[in-house]
């Protein structure tokens, strides 16, 4: 122990990776470029606001690979079989959480998301007292991916939260939502209903956006919010009895509700539902969300580089005409879940 | 409120209590909920299980065992380290209420979850590796502790991770002066005591043993005796379903 000790000393304790626990006793770290502060910032600043459709630190692809990748597109047969312009099947089924007012689940290849709305009565802002309220919220569960765990998955939750907020809810004055507020109303500045749609990513591969959306739409129509009875008293100052039917349920119109299709870049050819291999190696995307008229509600640009303007108006053109397929795919599906339950 | 109607006998959710604890050891599972056990739910995920009791409904995912990620983590080099997240999703209580990531309760459960799935793994196995549990709620309706536990079993033994045995966990109460198996939520709420054990099936070893509130101690042996049989009727249904899985695979390969 006596000669052991002063050793000890002079090198430092050893610590897991059998390195002296001491900086100044460590092999001197590798050579570091230094990069002027203003660059390091800015750099910062282009990863908050252009973040990646999927975080991409998660897929590790060789250069072959990715050549691989890329390569398949340009010739329109992608690694897993399909075109660039198809989906993968898709799955759905309405009524997975009991309690919800309206849920569902849905599988676009391996990514499966789960869709809820929960009603709750509450009260309409002073400034829109003839709306009801509408909140979207996605969270991503760790199951999906190990670096959605703790707090990792927050910012990646809020960007999808934000981006199905705009596509779906319209603007601050709900003008052009895919919901009536004002169907939502039970007493005018009183009463109304507040939708909470909650969105969890169960499993994670890729084209989240579409899927979330996708999911929100069906729950939405599996929705069922319970008839109201509401008995006015004579004094108006008084809260409104209301009377919350058990039996009677009234269905939503969702024939409005949009989806969304995302097109991703990825060389000089944009491709629609990529896995999260090929998300990896997009340059740019452009979510376009479209309802059943083709009118376009609502579009996001997302990935660092530019787009040519007249790329943009293509793929939104594509986009549109890819969405009615993809509505009328999601209306049989539908359907037939509906008949399943 | 009745917790057990004195006339018919039943639960709350329509269960019987007493007959089913003849019923028990012959039967199986009589007065449990309906149990649910799927394994491979998530695709990307290296082992991953579905598992329900009655509404109780749980997803557990697990990564690994792959390098350490962070290496301040790493206690003992020798093991495999084991961690563990569990979360509800925001739907799966019956009132909706965001809550913040890791609260106090969820803490609490991770940890629980980590050191009953450590007991069993076989760490010293896998040296300088890590190994990660992600335990989802979608549908809260008691007994999430217990459910959380059988998914995360069925989880790693999905992932092919060395087990000792395997693990399996039930919960029971004492209400209305009568022994119940697998609470749910209503009676989980009633104020009585909740004995939640988890049990190394096989080698019949207690690896968890949580109770609050208070009970006499000839009571609690016959509490705890209750969930013991819960444990081991679990423990019967786990194994189906891996057997299950197993020739599934089999049948794949061809």
């Amino acid at each position: 122990m006596r000669q052991s000790a002063p050793g000890f000393q002079r090198n430092g304790p050893l610590d897991s990776t059998g390195l002296p626990r001491y900086p100044s006793l460590r092999p001197p770290p590798p050579a570091r470029i230094s990069i002027p502060r203003a660059a390091v910032l800015s750099s910062c600043c282009f990863r908050l606001r252009y973040a990646p459709a999927a975080p991409s630190t998660m897929v590790g692809l060789s250069e072959g690979e990715k050549h691989f990748i890329r390569g398949g597109i340009a010739q329109d047969l992608r690694t897993d079989g399909r075109r660039r312009l198809q989906f993968r099947a898709i799955s759905v089924e309405t009524g997975v959480i009991l309690q919800a007012n309206g849920s569902a689940r849905v599988r676009l290849g391996a990514t499966e998301v789960i869709a809820t709305v929960k009603a709750e009565l509450g009260k309409p802002s002073i400034l829109h007292p003839d709306k009801g309220k509408v909140s979207i919220f996605v969270d991503c569960s760790p199951t999906a991916a190990p670096m959605f765990e703790g707090r990792g998955s927050e910012e990646f939750s809020a960007e999808l939260s934000v981006a199905l907020q705009r596509c779906l809810l319209g603007g601050k004055s709900g003008a052009g939502a895919a919901i009536d507020l004002s169907s939502l109303i039970v007493i005018d500045g009183k009463v109304c209903w507040d939708l909470y749609i909650d969105g969890l990513v169960v499993s994670s591969d890729g084209n989240l956006l579409d899927a979330l959306a996708a999911a929100i739409k069906v729950a939405l129509s599996d929705t069922g919010i319970p008839k109201v009875n509401v008995s006015l008293s004579a004094t108006t100052d008084e809260e409104p009895e209301v009377d919350v039917s058990d039996e009677e349920f009234l269905q939503f119109d969702t024939s409005s509700v949009p989806v969304i299709v995302t097109l991703m870049k990825v060389g000089k050819h944009y491709i629609v539902d990529a896995a999260s291999e090929e998300e990896s190696q997009m340059s740019s995307a452009v979510s376009v969300s479209v309802n059943r008229h083709g009118q376009i509600c609502g579009l996001i640009k997302r990935g660092g580089a530019g787009l040519d303007p007249t790329v943009i108006f293509d793929m939104i053109s594509v986009a549109k005409h890819v969405s009615q397929q993809f509505i009328s795919v999601l209306d049989s599906e539908i359907l037939a879940a509906e008949a399943a339950r | 409120m009745e917790y057990v109607n004195p006339l018919t006998g039943f639960r709350v959710d329509g269960r019987r209590p007493n007959e089913a604890w003849l019923t028990l050891h012959g039967l199986g599972i009589a007065q449990m909920r309906q149990l649910k056990g799927e394994v491979g739910v998530v695709a990307r995920a290296d082992g991953s299980a579905l598992f329900e009791m009655g509404n109780t409904r749980v997803i557990a995912a697990v990564y690994g065992p792959r390098e350490v990620q962070n290496k301040g983590q790493q206690v003992n080099s020798k093991e495999a380290l084991v961690r563990c997240e569990y979360r509800m999703a925001d739907f799966s209580t019956g009132d909706r209420r965001r809550k913040p990531k890791g609260d106090r309760r969820s803490t609490e459960i991770s940890l629980v979850i980590r050191q009953t799935m450590e007991a069993s793994i076989l760490t010293h196995l896998m040296p300088r590796s890590q190994i990660d549990i992600f335990v989802q709620v979608l549908q809260a309706d008691g007994g999430t502790r217990a459910a959380c536990i059988n998914a995360a079993t069925l989880a790693l033994a999905d992932a092919g991770i060395p087990m000792r045995d395997i693990v399996t966990s039930c919960s029971a109460g004492y209400l209305c002066s009568t022994p119940l198996l697998d609470l749910n939520y209503i009676e989980d709420s009633a104020g009585g005591p909740d004995v939640t054990v988890g049990i190394l099936a096989k080698m019949d070893k207690v690896t968890l043993l949580q109770m609050d509130a208070k009970l006499p101690m000839d009571t609690f042996e016959t509490v705890m005796e209750l969930a013991i049989e819960g444990c081991k009727a679990i423990a019967n249904y786990i194994r189906e379903v891996l057997l299950e899985n197993t020739k599934r695979l089999e049948c794949q390969r061809g």
